[in-house]
């Protein structure tokens, strides 16, 4: 069987529960970011649900035949994007955009929006927010547009927020500094949090669960320390052998041989198995599944660990 | 699961191309034959082609498919003449206008900075006076007849093409390859030739084929205006402007003209729309 | 942004000045006596002498020219023999109607254009989107002239609702603003409507949505600037086409201005008022692109040095 050409995601199952940190992870072209875009609703032109769901408190807010987002984006579910540069209209100051969502949902006032986001600002490490309101987006750096799009995104106080590589644009310094004010702020507000992302090492620090994604599909998932420590899917393995460590030596640097497949495409059930080391018959006949819904788990036929 | 719709699919492609190229064809064909098809010489005041009142026949009339205009002449045979002359006037005209334009737009683009701010200087007063008042003011000055036609509605679209030309040539000068090729010794007229052209001239192609449709819309507004050819010569533009006032009584001299120039500036903005499609699909 | 416009002015003045030599070449490329032209078949022997002296027909070329020069730098465009009045006074009169007729339809075919690209854009599937492409492919391809007849035929002839021409009344206004505003209308709708569906998958129009901003709200308020900012120079082309169009929508309405000069003047074959005419036509369209140039400006921070 090959997956339908056609198809960008399928086979993903991820719950997120309140105050909780779940990261996404994935090399680029795995369909994390779709996935990112397909829970806020927003997965634009020439793309539709053709099955699956996304349930809000027990309730299907997208499937197939509807979606229910509009309502609770915005208010209950934030997102922030990719790209700080090309996320703010270009002709419009940044300051009014940043406090827009609070006149639209909290019915503030121009000038109450504008204090409130001036504070969201403060918070998030803004320097001068008064000054850096009333530049233009192409006035700002990547490290600012960034901290005002995460506070355009928090600053109705959202329940769940999905960041898509919300630092990756940036420097290595100033992605650190964003990093660590946008997480204390989720933490401190118990905001739920799903951080798509292929930075690793960013997870190990704040995600309390990560699934790790290949060609559309959940290959591995479990809590962070479990998934990262002993990983059970050779992409997984794979893909941690091939990061830097700050601690470890630097002989186990890897690469990973060969290109994931384009999405969408068509290609063999694990679609892993043209990379694998530990491939066989049984990879290009059946499709691997994760053993949902255990908490712990690879879509693997030679997983390198059994179940914990 | 999520999946990707079919590529949105978007203007006439190249079926619309090619029904524009046999339209064309189509009415170059009835231009090559009008002499052979016309039943009556189209400048002969028939005297049985007026009604007892003095009135032109209406369509459908005895010997006249399309009646007569008011002053008896076959329409039909009018409209097959009149439209030979609009077509080719148009076609001359932006023929002669694309190699004016790709002259002057390569040469601006390849030459030194300052003889090609100059050329494009020029163009841009051709493009800065508006079009009709152009070629009414070239016609009026050069005498009423097709060849000051044909000079006005060249001397109107050159400046056009000479900019898209241009557009695109300094595009093409930035490219590596025409960099590799003065590596590898090509003299500067060759890397014209040989590597630059080939990608100008679709883009140029493309633009000459929308305008012929524009040409021929000029020459029928410069005839309503009474400028461009000289009665008893027919073209749509002559025919319109001389039976204008005959359009309630008789529609048919103002409606079957109009479909022909609306038949042939559809056929050629379809041809120049399928032509600039892939081109910009390209980029 | 003073030294911006300075220049930008600056430059105006020497197409300007381009245009008017382009007008000089033109009339001393006219075969026969130019003065005979300028002056008029049924000129006298005296008259066509005084005109012959006042351009200076005798002089070599290097006199003339900056003779000429100097006489349209004053304001004078020479003498219409077919309006028996100086050129600069049938302008003065006939320029402020057309320009009227002119602005009307601008704003009409803005009016029509850019709410019709929102509603196809906003519509989903296709067919909304291959109606305008078509309804914009045919108005194209007829005259707006006749699109006027069409029009008057219709609604002045036949239901009798608009009168037949003329400029009496604003009502008089309603056919010809409509015959030159829908073609151009349609064709910047579809230019729109392209630009609009660009600027639907960039990331702002996302993020907006992601905020909560109603969807027709993020259109108008980012998506529509900034798909409109690329058409500004567009926009001034069709000021130009309007401005042209008028012309001859005029004399098929019978209305005042400089069309029914130029159908005149070229039947006439008055050639210092149909020069004059198209020194105005290069001065306004000179002068839109300037202030298309400045717009965007205006609109655009990234633009702003």
């Amino acid at each position: 069987m090959a997956v339908a050409a056609g198809e960008i995601l399928r086979g993903v199952d991820l719950t997120v529960h309140r105050g909780e940190i779940v990261g996404v992870v994935g090399e680029s072209g795995s369909g994390k970011s779709t996935l990112g875009l397909a829970i806020v609703g927003l997965l634009g032109r020439g793309r539709k649900v053709t099955g699956g769901e996304v349930r809000w408190e027990g309730e299907v807010i997208v499937s197939r035949d509807h979606d229910r987002t509009a309502p609770l984006r915005g208010t209950r579910i934030g997102f922030i994007p990719q790209d700080p540069f090309t996320s703010f209209d270009p002709l419009r100051r940044v300051g009014p955009q940043v406090g827009r969502a609070l006149q639209i949902h909290r019915g503030l006032e121009r000038s109450e929006a504008r204090e409130a986001m001036l504070q969201w600002l403060a918070a998030l490490g803004v320097p001068d927010p008064e000054e850096a309101a009333h530049r233009f987006p192409h006035q700002l750096s990547g490290g600012m547009l960034q901290r005002a799009a995460i506070a355009a995104t928090l600053c109705t106080e959202p329940d769940l927020v999905v960041a898509d590589e919300p630092t990756t644009a940036l420097d290595v310094l100033v992605r650190v500094q964003v990093a660590a004010a946008f997480i204390r702020l989720v933490h401190e507000r118990g905001t739920a949090l799903v951080i798509v992302t292929h930075d690793l090492g960013m997870l190990g620090r704040v995600a309390d669960r990560v699934a790790a994604m290949y060609a559309g599909r959940t290959v591995e998932h479990g809590p962070t320390t479990v998934v990262l420590d002993e990983p059970r899917h050779p992409y997984l393995d794979a893909l941690l052998a091939s990061t830097v460590s700050m601690t470890g030596d630097a002989e186990r640097l890897r690469v990973i041989a060969g290109q994931p497949p384009p999405l969408p495409g068509s290609f063999d059930p694990c679609a892993f198995a043209p990379r694998c080391p530990r491939a066989d018959q049984l990879c290009r006949e059946e499709v691997p599944r994760y053993p949902w819904p255990a908490p712990v788990g690879a879509a693997c036929h030679h997983p390198l660990r059994g179940e914990p | 699961m999520i999946a990707a719709g079919p590529p949105p699919p978007s203007r006439p492609g190249r079926w619309g191309l090619r029904a524009g190229a046999l339209i064309l064809l189509l009415l170059g064909l009835l231009s090559v034959l009008a002499p052979v098809l016309s039943p009556y010489d189209p400048t002969f005041e028939s005297p049985a082609g007026l009604s007892a009142l003095g009135e032109p026949l209406d369509p459908g009339a005895a010997g006249h498919l399309l009646g007569t205009d008011p002053k008896g002449r076959d329409l039909l045979s009018r409209i097959l003449h009149g439209g030979r002359v609009t077509f080719l006037a148009a076609l001359v005209a932006v023929a002669a206008a694309t190699v004016a334009g790709l002259t002057i737009g390569m040469l601006a683009a390849f030459s030194a900075p300052r003889l090609g701010g100059l050329l494009m200087r020029a163009a841009d007063i051709g493009l800065a006076i508006p079009g009709l008042l152009l070629a009414a003011a070239i016609t009026a000055v050069l005498g009423r007849g097709v060849t000051s036609l044909i000079v006005g509605l060249a001397g109107v679209f050159w400046a056009p093409l000479a900019r898209v030309t241009y557009g695109q040539a300094v595009v093409i000068r930035q490219r590596p390859f025409i960099e590799a090729a003065r590596v590898v010794g090509a003299g500067p007229l060759f890397t014209i030739v040989r590597h630059v052209l080939p990608h100008v001239f679709p883009v140029v192609v493309a633009y000459a084929a929308l305008s012929v449709g524009w040409a021929a819309l000029f020459e029928s507004s410069l005839g309503f205006l009474g400028a461009g050819v000289q009665e008893p010569t027919p073209s749509i533009g002559a025919m319109l402007g001389c039976c204008l006032i005959f359009y309630r009584s008789h529609p048919g001299l103002i409606l079957f003209p109009t479909l022909y120039l609306g038949v042939l500036v559809a056929a050629a903005n379809l041809v120049g729309e399928g032509l600039r499609r892939p081109t910009e699909e390209g980029r | 942004m003073t030294r911006y416009l300075a220049g930008r002015l600056g430059s105006m003045v020497i197409t300007l000045w381009l245009i008017a030599t382009a007008g000089f070449i033109l009339v001393e490329l006219i075969p026969g006596d130019p003065a005979r032209s300028l002056a008029g078949p049924s000129a006298s022997a005296t008259s066509l002498e005084s005109i012959r002296q006042a351009y200076g027909f005798d002089d070599p070329l290097v006199v003339r020219y900056p003779a000429a020069m100097a006489r349209l730098a004053t304001g004078d465009l020479g003498y219409s023999f077919s309006r028996s009045e100086p050129v600069a006074q049938v302008l003065a009169r006939s320029l402020p109607p057309t320009l009227l007729l002119t602005a009307l339809a601008f704003a009409a075919e803005l009016a029509i254009g850019i709410p019709l690209a929102l509603w196809v854009v906003s519509r989903p599937g296709r067919r909304a989107d291959r109606l305008l492409v078509a309804a914009a492919g045919a108005s194209s391809a007829v005259p707006a002239f006749l699109v006027g007849l069409i029009l008057i035929y219709l609604f002045a002839f036949q239901l009798g609702w608009f009168p037949l021409g003329g400029a009496a009344s604003a009502r008089a206004y309603v056919l010809p603003v409509l015959s030159l505003a829908v073609p151009f209308g349609l064709v910047l709708a579809r230019l729109l409507r392209t630009t609009l569906l660009e600027e639907e998958d960039q990331a702002y129009v996302a993020f907006a949505l992601a905020r909560g901003e109603p969807p027709w709200s993020v259109r108008i308020r980012h998506q529509l600037p900034n798909a409109l900012l690329p058409l500004f120079s567009v926009l001034a082309l069709d000021f130009a086409g309007l401005f042209s169009s008028v012309a001859v929508v005029e004399v098929a309405f019978s209305m005042p201005g400089l069309g029914v000069d130029l159908f005149n003047a070229l039947r006439r074959l008055d050639t210092a008022l149909i020069v004059g005419i198209g020194l105005v036509g290069g001065a306004l369209v000179a002068l839109v692109n300037l202030v298309a140039d400045v717009a965007v400006i205006l609109v655009d921070p990234r633009a702003r040095r």
